[in-house]
């Protein structure tokens, strides 16, 4: 069949006409077509159905090929990544006393915890699981404190030793948990007042001190000297020597002295109330804490001391003065409570002496007298103590900044 | 195929060659425009009688000379054709190179061109127009209603609608056709008028749009239903 028609419109693959018979057709692209032109066209021309676009079946199938692979491969890496979140790739041991194994994920939550030895099984890990493991840190360390394990009151200074040990290869998660550690222990309150040790060890040390029941940190260090005398994180850090031999491969954060002088004040203070009841009975007691506690604020002020020098060294000056106010304030404490301690030897004597005594009136008189001597004591060393304190009060605006570069010296 | 082999081998003898002749040639007719246009991928143009009457003079020259033994008869017409054509145009383009200047004139006075022209011009604000109503022509495609009377009644209707000035009014402000206004008016039923209401919105534009080139191909429909070729 043919019929004429006008053009309509004129397309890529394909054209419009008007047929004579006032139907509206679409018909086969040919050259020379203009819009206007009348031509006749036959039922082969006609196309039934709308023209297949540029885009061809071959092209359709490359895209859905590539969106197949991508897909595939999406998939895969979703699944790796799924896989590695649940396995551990970095091992951290925490030793206080209380000895814990933390297994750690890749992005850096705790997915494992266990005890090493009696005491880790003391304390209650099972929130830990699935936080991050700076905060399981902190966790464990306040848990330790509450079950006893560290005391803040006893002057002994208190380590938590980390020990950070990476999976097969991943350096990467062990860098990462280390700054991590190192982060939080400035910005934690808990992690402050303990001193905090960062090791790195191998797994295969890992199973040579599990084997000796020794902390792997300590294996470590130790591996270099043949001391075997040291087994515990305790014992270890008391002795300078240990501290030193540590600092060589690790890394130690430690206690804020600022916190240890306000400690020892705070100490001092509660000394200073039990004297008005000293007697025989409790003189031995309270002497011997005077004692401790002197030696202790002499510990701090030497520290203090070190710091102080270091601080020259660095010629910034407001951790010089930071650390020189430091120093002053522990050597004053020091002193003060080397006055209190001999203060007390001589009550301690003197009732031991009265004790001979059997005039209980002359006895009276005699405590009398020295209780006045000690009120008076107390009053001398409660001014010298005001004067300590306001220079400690003058002392805390700087403190601030000063605090930031002690921490920045410290990491 | 061989039928037609045959009938033609057999021409001479009847009465009426003649007629048989013609019908064959009517018979024929795309199969003649389809040679044509093949040769060059171009559509023959109405205008252009030429080619089309060559195309003719051929197809009954091969008729005349058709041999059965020497293969089909298709493909012996589309040879003549074919020859007929090519020397046809051989002698155009030698007249091409001596007048060209001669022929683009009479071209261009010629009342088929400015035809032509205006043609395209009104098909143009036809399209602009359809878009303000949001057709295309490709929907005119799929909206032309298939049988030739439902066409019909189409413009039919259209043609009508386009007298009543309430009706067009509201055509070109609403953008769609008053169908229960129609039907009632016209006595046509909703279901016809819903069927073809694109197809009849467009011819109701050309008509009122006065799109005379356009109308009047659509209108000689009626006095070319009769006409034979």
């Amino acid at each position: 069949m043919c019929q004429k028609g006008i053009v309509i419109k004129v397309k890529d693959n394909y054209a419009i006409v008007l047929s004579e018979d006032n139907k509206f057709e679409r018909i086969k692209i040919k050259n020379n077509l203009v819009v206007g032109q009348k031509i006749w066209f036959t039922s082969d021309d006609i196309l039934l159905y709308q023209p297949k676009k540029v885009l061809n079946n071959r092209k359709l199938y490359a895209v859905a090929a590539i969106v197949l692979i991508i897909l595939c491969s999406s998939i895969l890496v979703f699944n790796n990544y799924l896989s590695r979140l649940n396995s551990a790739v970095a091992l951290v041991t925490v030793d206080i006393n209380p000895s814990v194994k933390i297994f750690v994920s890749q992005n850096n939550k705790v997915l494992k915890i266990e005890s090493l030895n009696q005491e880790g099984k003391l304390l209650d890990l099972t929130d830990i699981i699935g936080i991050d493991i700076d905060e399981a840190i902190e966790s464990i360390v306040s848990k330790a404190r509450v079950a006893g394990f560290i005391n803040d009151l006893d002057l002994q200074d208190d380590y938590v030793l980390i020990t950070t040990i990476p999976i097969e290869d991943n350096k990467s998660t062990v860098q990462e948990v280390e700054l991590l550690i190192k982060d939080k222990v400035i910005e934690s309150d808990e992690l402050q007042n303990v001193n905090v040790a960062i090791i790195q060890a191998t797994t295969t040390q890992l199973s040579q001190a599990q084997n000796k029941n020794i902390p792997v940190g300590l294996y470590v260090i130790n591996k270099g000297s043949n001391k075997n005398n040291f087994t515990t994180v305790k014992e270890f850090f008391s002795s300078e020597e240990g501290v030193a031999s540590f600092k060589k491969s690790g890394y130690i954060i430690e206690k804020d002295l600022e916190k240890d002088v306000k400690l020892i004040d705070r100490y001092f203070n509660e000394l200073l109330a039990e004297k008005q009841n000293i007697n025989i009975e409790n003189i031995d007691k309270i002497f011997d804490k005077a004692k401790q506690a002197f030696i202790k604020a002499k510990k701090l002020s030497q520290v203090a001391k070190k710091e102080y020098q270091q601080a020259l060294k660095s010629d910034n000056e407001n951790s010089i003065t930071f650390s020189k106010q430091l120093m002053e304030e522990a050597m004053m404490l020091a002193s003060s409570l080397e006055e209190y301690k001999n203060e007390v030897e001589i009550a301690k004597q003197k009732l031991n002496n009265e004790n001979d005594y059997t005039n209980k009136d002359d006895k009276h008189n005699e405590k009398e007298k020295q209780k006045e001597n000690k009120e008076k004591q107390k009053e001398d060393i409660k001014e010298e103590k005001d004067i300590n304190k306001k220079q400690n009060k003058n002392n805390q605006k700087p403190n601030k900044d000063s605090k930031n570069e002690k921490k920045n010296k410290n990491k | 195929m061989k039928n037609i082999d045959f009938i033609i081998s057999n021409l001479d003898s009847k009465e009426n060659k003649d007629y048989q002749i013609n019908q064959i040639v009517r018979e024929y007719q795309p199969f003649i425009i389809n040679t044509i246009s093949c040769l060059k991928n171009e559509y023959i143009q109405v205008e252009n009688d030429e080619e089309f009457s060559i195309g003719l003079l051929a197809f009954a020259e091969a008729i005349d000379r058709y041999d059965m033994s020497k293969g089909s008869f298709l493909s012996f017409s589309k040879l003549v054709i074919t020859s007929r054509i090519k020397n046809y145009w051989k002698k155009e383009k030698k007249y091409d190179y001596h007048s060209i200047d001669n022929n683009l004139n009479n071209y261009i006075d010629d009342e088929g061109y400015q035809e032509d022209k205006d043609l395209s011009e009104e098909i143009m604000l036809f399209e602009k127009e359809l878009f303000k109503f949001g057709i295309c022509f490709e929907d005119l495609i799929a909206a032309s209603p298939k049988h030739k009377d439902t066409r019909e009644k189409a413009v039919d209707i259209a043609e009508k609608t386009s007298n009543e000035e309430d009706l067009v009014d509201f055509i070109f402000l609403k953008k769609r056709l008053p169908i229960t206004k129609i039907s009632r008016r016209f006595f046509v039923s909703l279901k016809i008028i819903k069927k073809s209401k694109l197809y009849i919105t467009a011819i109701v534009i050309v008509i009122v749009k006065k799109y005379t080139s356009i109308l009047t191909w659509i209108k000689d429909i009626k006095k070319n239903a009769n006409k034979s070729f």
